[in-house]
C-alpha cells in the first residue's frame, strides 16, 4: 500500500475505520498530526480517534480549501468560512470538539466566532432552548436560579 | 458520537472562552454566565479578564440607533443594544445597574430599563407643562421590587424639580414641584434618602405623606470663585462624604472632599483619605473602588456628567483628581479609545 501511495500524502483513519488519503501539507494543518509526523511516530496510516468519518471529511475539506486559497483573496476564505460554518447544532459541536483535539487553530477560531454570532443578542431563554435544547426541563424546575445567580453576579 | 454526548453545557472550559473571548457586547457576556453552571464559570473568566466595574457610560448622539449606549472599560468598548420596545428612546442616566431612557420625541414619557436583564419598567409622564428634561434618577431598591419608590429629577427652566412614584403607578405619587432649591445631588446612605443642593445643604427626604424635608445642615462654607456641583458618597469607612466640584469655563479646576459631622450638623473639610481607593464621581451614583492596578490609588475620577442637552457645546470635561498634590490629570486609557471625540456625556455605570 506504501508503495502505490505518492510522496508526500498521507492516510488519515477515522473512528469508523472510513480511510482518506489527504497531501501531508493539508494534513499538518492539524497541529496534533504535525507533531506526530515530525516525530516520525507516524506510520502510513494516522488513526483519528474520536472524529467520524463524516466530521473528517468536512475537517479535511476546510484544509484543504484553506491550503489550496492561500494566495486567494483573503474576502473569499472569509465567504468559504461563514459557509463553511453555517451548519446544524450538532455538526458544529461535533466540528469544534474535532478542531480542538486535533488542534486545527484557524477551523476552531471559525467556528467559535460562528457559536458567538448566534449567542449576540439573545436572551437567556433563547440560548437555553437553542443550546441546551433537551435539558431545558431541570432548568425550568429550578426557575429561581436565573436570579440568584445574577444576584451572585454583579456585586 | 452519539447525540446524547454533545452537551453545550459539557463543551470545554477552554472551547467556551474562545467562543465567549468574541462576545464584544457585555451584555451578552453576562447573560452567558446565567446559562449553566459550566457557562458561568467559562464565562466568568472572559468577564474577569476584560471588564473592570464600573465602567464608563457613554450614550450615543441622539441620531436613532440601535445602540443606544456604549460601555468603555480599560481595555474594550463594548455596545448596549435597546430592545424593540425601546427603539426611538434615548439614554439619559444610569443608577444601580438601570438606565434612565426617554422619548426621543417626548421626553415626557420616561423608562427605567435594566440591559442585563431586559427588564423595562415604565414610569408615568412627567408633567408636559414643565418642558422637563429628566436628568436623573434613584430608586429605594431594585425597580423589580414592587416596594420600590422611583424619584426622577427633571430639570423646569433651570430648576430641578423631582417625581416619585412605585414601579407600576399610572400617576407620580407625588411632584416636587415647588422646590425653592435645586438639588445636585440625592442618596441613599444607611437606608434614607439624602439630597444636596447647590448651596450645600443637606437634607433628609422622606417618602411619607404628607412628604417631608428635614434639613440636616446648613450652607456649607466654601469658596464663591465658581458654581461648585456637589456630589455624595458613601465612604469605604461608612461617613457621609460630600465632594465639590470647582468648574470655571466649563472645565474642572479643583475638588474639595467634606465629611459630614453628625453631632455637630456641619461639612469638615478631609484631605488624603482614601488609601488604596479611588472615587469614580458620578451624580446620584458614585462609587469608591480598589484601585488595582486600573485606578490610581487616592484620586477622584470626574467625567462629563454635568452636561445637558445640546450636544454641541460640550466641553469634553474629564480628569483624574489626585487628592495629594491637588493636580488633575486626564485619563489615558480612555483617550486611546477615542471617546474624546463623541460629543454625548459620560458617566460611570455600575453594575448593581
Amino acid at each position: 500500500m506504501s508503495s502505490s501511495l505518492e510522496k508526500n500524502m498521507l492516510i488519515l483513519r477515522s473512528s469508523d475505520g472510513e480511510e482518506f488519503i489527504v497531501p501531508e501539507v493539508v494534513a499538518v494543518m492539524s497541529k496534533a498530526i504535525k507533531n506526530m509526523v515530525e516525530d516520525e511516530c507516524a506510520s502510513n496510516t494516522i488513526p483519528v480517534p474520536n472524529v467520524d468519518a463524516n466530521i473528517l471529511a468536512m475537517v479535511i475539506e476546510f484544509c484543504k480549501k484553506h491550503d489550496e486559497s492561500e494566495a486567494e483573496a483573503a474576502s473569499d476564505l472569509k465567504t468559504f468560512d461563514s459557509e463553511f460554518v453555517n451548519r446544524g447544532q450538532e455538526a458544529l459541536y461535533d466540528l469544534i470538539t474535532a478542531a480542538n483535539f486535533r488542534d486545527v487553530k484557524e477551523l476552531l477560531d471559525a467556528l467559535c466566532q460562528n457559536v458567538a454570532e448566534m449567542i449576540k443578542g439573545k436572551s437567556v431563554h433563547h440560548i437555553r432552548i437553542q443550546f441546551l435544547g433537551y435539558q431545558l426541563f431541570e432548568i425550568l424546575t429550578s426557575n429561581f436560579i436565573w436570579n440568584i445567580w445574577c444576584d451572585r453576579d454583579f456585586d | 458520537m452519539a447525540s446524547s454526548s454533545r452537551l453545550w453545557s459539557d463543551l470545554h472550559d477552554d472551547l467556551l472562552e474562545i467562543i465567549f473571548e468574541d462576545l464584544t457586547d457585555f451584555f451578552d457576556l453576562l447573560r452567558c454566565r446565567t446559562v449553566c453552571h459550566s457557562w458561568r464559570s467559562a464565562a466568568k473568566k472572559v468577564c474577569n479578564n476584560i471588564t473592570i466595574p464600573p465602567l464608563l457610560l457613554l450614550p450615543p448622539k441622539q441620531t436613532i440607533s440601535k445602540e443606544y449606549a456604549k460601555l468603555v472599560s480599560a481595555s474594550k468598548v463594548y455596545s448596549i443594544h435597546s430592545p424593540n420596545t425601546l427603539a426611538r428612546t434615548r439614554c439619559l442616566s444610569s443608577y444601580h445597574g438601570w438606565l434612565l431612557m426617554a422619548d426621543i420625541e417626548d421626553p415626557c414619557t420616561v423608562y427605567l430599563y435594566n440591559p442585563v436583564s431586559r427588564v423595562h419598567v415604565q414610569l408615568p409622564s412627567l408633567p408636559e407643562r414643565d418642558y422637563p428634561t429628566p436628568l436623573r434618577f434613584v430608586t429605594s431598591c431594585s425597580p423589580d421590587d414592587p416596594g420600590c419608590s422611583v424619584l426622577v429629577l427633571y430639570d423646569h427652566m433651570g430648576s430641578h424639580n423631582g417625581c416619585i412614584c412605585k414601579p407600576g403607578d399610572a400617576e407620580w405619587w407625588k411632584t416636587l414641584i415647588d422646590m425653592s432649591w435645586c438639588i445636585d445631588d440625592m442618596m441613599y446612605y444607611n437606608g434614607e434618602l439624602y439630597a444636596i443642593d447647590k448651596h450645600g445643604t443637606l437634607k433628609r427626604l422622606k417618602y411619607a405623606d404628607p412628604y417631608i424635608e428635614e434639613e440636616v445642615s446648613a450652607m456649607a462654607t466654601g469658596s464663591n470663585r465658581s458654581t461648585p456641583w456637589r456630589y455624595l458618597a458613601k465612604s469605604p469607612s461608612g461617613e457621609l462624604l460630600m465632594v465639590v466640584r470647582h468648574v470655571e469655563s466649563c472645565m474642572t479646576k479643583f475638588l474639595e472632599v467634606y465629611k459630614f459631622d453628625w453631632s455637630e450638623g456641619v461639612w469638615e473639610e478631609v484631605r488624603n483619605t482614601f488609601g488604596d481607593q479611588a472615587l469614580l464621581l458620578a451624580h446620584n451614583d458614585s462609587v469608591f473602588v480598589d484601585a488595582g492596578n486600573i485606578y490610581r490609588p487616592n484620586c477622584i475620577y470626574f467625567v462629563d456628567d454635568l452636561w445637558v442637552g445640546d450636544s454641541n457645546s460640550h466641553s469634553h470635561d474629564y480628569g483624574v483628581y489626585e487628592l495629594g498634590n491637588g493636580k488633575i490629570e486626564q485619563f489615558y486609557q480612555f483617550q486611546q479609545r477615542q471617546i474624546v471625540n463623541a460629543a454625548s456625556f459620560y458617566r460611570w455605570f455600575r453594575l448593581l
